[in-house]
C-alpha cells in the first residue's frame, strides 16, 4: 500500500464486509485493485494514466523528464494502461522513449485512438502511431471522440481478426453524444467504451453504465477530475473525517475510489504531471472501496462544497 | 463534420501553459545571439516606419517567424502548427509583393504616430512581457523570431502605410489565435494582441482627417 492509508484490520474488514463489492473485482497480493476485461476476463488494475496535454511536452528535455519519472512511478506502482491518441501532440512519442527507458513494453496496456475523419487514412495514422511508441502491436484501439467511426471500426475488426489488435474501442467526453454512444453500444461488437465520469458528472449511470454491463463492454473512464478544475475546487476544503473509512488519505484518492467502486468501471486514467500527484491517484487503487452508502454520501458532501 | 461541432476551444488546447512559455525559453535559448541581429533589423525597420521599404522588413519577418518558430518549434507540441507556418510564409510574401505597390501612400499623421507607437511597442515592450509578468525573463518574445512582436510590429507598419487592406488578415486572425490561446490557458495579458488588432483596425476604417496645411 504505498499511498493509500493503512486502516485498522478490523476497520477494513469492517469497510469490506459493508461494501457491496462487484462480482469482478479482485485484490492481488501487494498489488492494487484490479478488475477483469468483461470480454475476455483478463485483469486490469483500476487506475490507468492518461497523456491528454501532460505528456505534450515536445523536445523539451525537462519536460520528457518529468514524464518520464510519471511513468516510472506508474510502472513501479503496477500501473498498466496507458492512454494516448494522435490529437495529443508529441505526447505519443514521449511515451514511446518512456517505455523504452523504463523497459515497459511488456508492462504497458496500450490504449491508443484513431483520429481522423477520413476512413482510408486510418491505416496509415494506426502505423504513425504505432511508431511513435515502438511497440509491436498495441493493446487496445479506440476510436476518438467518433470520428468517421463507421470507417474505423471496420478497420480495428479487420486489424483484431488478425491479431494485430487485442481490443477494439470508442470514445467521448461529450454528453451530447451519449445517444450515439449508446446506438452503437447497441449495435456493434466493441470491448471498450471510454467515456467521462465523475463525482459530479454521473449522468452515465442512468443508462450506458447499464448498457454496458449488458453488452459486456468495459468502461474506461476518463476525465476524473475534469480536466483538473473539479480537484482544484474540492482540494480547498478539509479533507472530510469519514474518507479514512475507505483509505481515502487525500482528496484525489476519495475522487478516484468513487469512481472505481462502481462495479461498471473498469478503470480510471487520471493523467498528471507530477510524481507526487501520481502517487496519490495510483493509492486510489488500494484498499477498501466505498460501498453505496459512502459514495452517496460522498456526493452530497462534494455536491454542498 | 457533424463531430468537428461538438469541439470547444478548450479542446484544442493541447499543451499546459508551462510547456507553451518553456517553450519561447527554448527558442532563445537556440537562437543565441540571432537575437541581437533580429533587434537590430527591427530598429531599421523603425527608422524607414512609413516607408515601402520597411514592408520588405516585416515579409522577411513573416517568413522566419513561419520557419523558425512555427514549422520548426511550435509543430513540436501543435499538429496545427504546420498550417499556421504556411499562413505566415504567405503573409511575407504578401508583404513583399505589395512592398512594391505603386499606390502605397502614408497615412494621416494620428495613424502614423500610432503605428509608429505600435513598433515601438514590439520591439521594446514584448520582450520584456514576461519579465514584467512573473515569468522568467527568458521567455521574451522577440521580432522576427518569434509571433506576437512581429504581428504587432506589422500592424504598426500597416497602420503608418495605407497599404492593401489584404495584408491586414492575417494579423487580425493571429491577434485572434492569439488571445483565444493564452485567455484558454487563463494567462495575463491575453487581451494584448487583441487590443492591438481592434485599435489599428479603428484607426483604418476612421475617417482619415483633412491635414491642416
Ligand atoms: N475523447 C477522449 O478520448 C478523451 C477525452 C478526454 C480525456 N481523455 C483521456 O482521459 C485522460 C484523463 O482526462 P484529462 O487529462 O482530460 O483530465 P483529468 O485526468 O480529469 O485531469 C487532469 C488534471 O488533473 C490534475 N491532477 C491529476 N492528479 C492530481 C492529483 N492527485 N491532485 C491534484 N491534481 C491532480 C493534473 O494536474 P497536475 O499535472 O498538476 O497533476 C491535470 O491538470 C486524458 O489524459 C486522456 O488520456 C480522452
Amino acid at each position: 500500500m504505498p499511498a493509500g492509508i493503512p486502516v485498522s484490520r478490523r476497520a477494513l474488514l469492517g469497510g469490506l464486509a459493508a461494501t457491496a463489492l462487484p462480482f469482478n473485482i479482485s485484490f492481488g497480493q501487494g498489488a492494487g485493485v484490479t478488475r477483469a476485461i468483461p470480454s475476455t476476463g483478463e485483469k486490469l488494475p483500476v487506475i490507468g494514466l492518461g497523456s491528454w496535454i501532460t505528456f505534450n511536452v515536445g523536445n523539451d528535455p525537462r519536460g520528457r523528464a518529468a514524464s518520464i519519472a510519471v511513468m516510472r512511478e506508474f510502472f513501479n506502482a503496477g500501473g498498466r494502461m496507458v492512454d494516448s491518441s494522435p490529437m495529443y501532440g508529441s505526447s505519443q512519442g514521449v511515451i514511446g522513449e518512456g517505455l523504452k527507458t523504463l523497459a515497459a513494453k511488456q508492462q504497458v496496456f496500450s490504449a491508443e485512438k484513431v483520429w481522423t475523419s477520413s476512413g482510408r487514412s486510418g491505416p496509415q495514422q494506426i502505423e504513425i502511431t504505432r511508431r511513435h511508441w515502438g511497440v509491436e502491436k498495441f493493446d487496445l484501439l479506440q476510436v476518438h471522440n467518433l470520428l468517421g467511426w463507421e470507417a474505423h471500426l471496420e478497420t480495428l475488426h479487420a486489424m483484431k481478426a488478425e491479431g494485430r489488435i487485442r481490443y477494439i474501442g470508442i470514445t467521448t467526453s461529450e454528453g451530447r453524444r451519449h445517444d450515439e454512444i449508446e446506438r452503437i453500444m447497441q449495435s456493434q461488437p466493441v470491448d471498450f467504451l471510454q467515456i467521462s465520469y465523475n463525482v459530479l458528472d454521473r449522468e452515465i449511470e442512468q443508462r450506458i453504465l447499464p448498457l454496458a454491463r449488458e453488452r459486456r463492454i468495459g468502461v474506461i473512464v476518463n476525465r476524473p477530475f475534469r480536466q483538473g478544475d473539479l480537484i482544484d475546487a474540492v482540494r480547498r476544503h478539509p479533507l472530510p473525517v469519514w474518507a479514512a473509512e475507505i483509505g481515502a488519505a487525500n482528496w484525489a484518492q476519495l475522487l478516484l475510489k468513487f469512481i472505481v467502486a462502481h462495479s461498471d468501471v473498469t478503470c480510471v486514467i487520471p493523467a498528471t504531471t507530477r510524481t507526487q500527484h501520481l502517487a496519490e491517484n495510483m493509492g486510489a487503487g488500494h484498499g477498501p472501496l466505498p460501498d453505496a452508502a459512502i459514495r452517496r454520501r460522498i456526493i452530497s458532501h462534494v455536491e454542498a462544497l | 463534420m457533424a463531430a468537428w461541432s461538438t469541439y470547444r476551444l478548450s479542446d484544442f488546447l493541447l499543451f499546459s501553459p508551462e510547456t507553451y512559455f518553456r517553450l519561447f525559453e527554448l527558442h532563445n535559448e537556440t537562437l543565441w545571439p540571432w537575437q541581437v541581429a533580429a533587434v537590430i533589423a527591427g530598429l531599421a525597420m523603425l527608422a524607414v516606419t512609413g516607408q515601402p521599404l520597411a514592408l520588405l522588413f516585416a515579409g522577411a519577418a513573416w517568413l522566419l517567424t513561419a520557419w523558425l518558430w512555427l514549422y520548426e518549434r511550435y509543430a513540436t507540441i501543435n499538429w496545427a502548427a504546420e498550417y499556421l507556418a504556411y499562413g505566415f510564409a504567405l503573409q511575407g510574401l504578401l508583404l513583399w509583393f505589395f512592398a512594391f505597390d505603386r499606390e502605397l501612400q502614408p497615412t494621416d499623421s494620428r495613424s502614423r504616430a500610432f503605428g509608429f507607437m505600435l513598433v515601438v511597442c514590439a520591439l521594446a515592450l514584448q520582450p520584456l512581457l514576461p519579465w514584467m509578468l512573473g515569468r522568467p525573463w527568458q521567455q521574451g518574445e522577440v521580432f522576427a523570431l518569434m509571433p506576437g512582436p512581429t504581428v504587432v510590429a506589422t500592424l504598426g507598419l500597416l497602420l503608418a502605410l495605407r497599404a492593401h487592406w489584404l495584408l491586414l488578415v492575417l494579423p487580425l486572425a493571429w491577434c485572434a489565435i492569439d488571445g483565444a490561446t493564452l485567455w484558454t490557458m487563463k494567462a495575463p495579458a491575453f487581451w494584448l494582441l487583441p487590443l492591438a488588432g481592434l485599435l489599428t483596425l479603428v484607426l483604418r476604417v476612421m475617417p482619415v482627417k483633412p491635414r491642416p496645411d
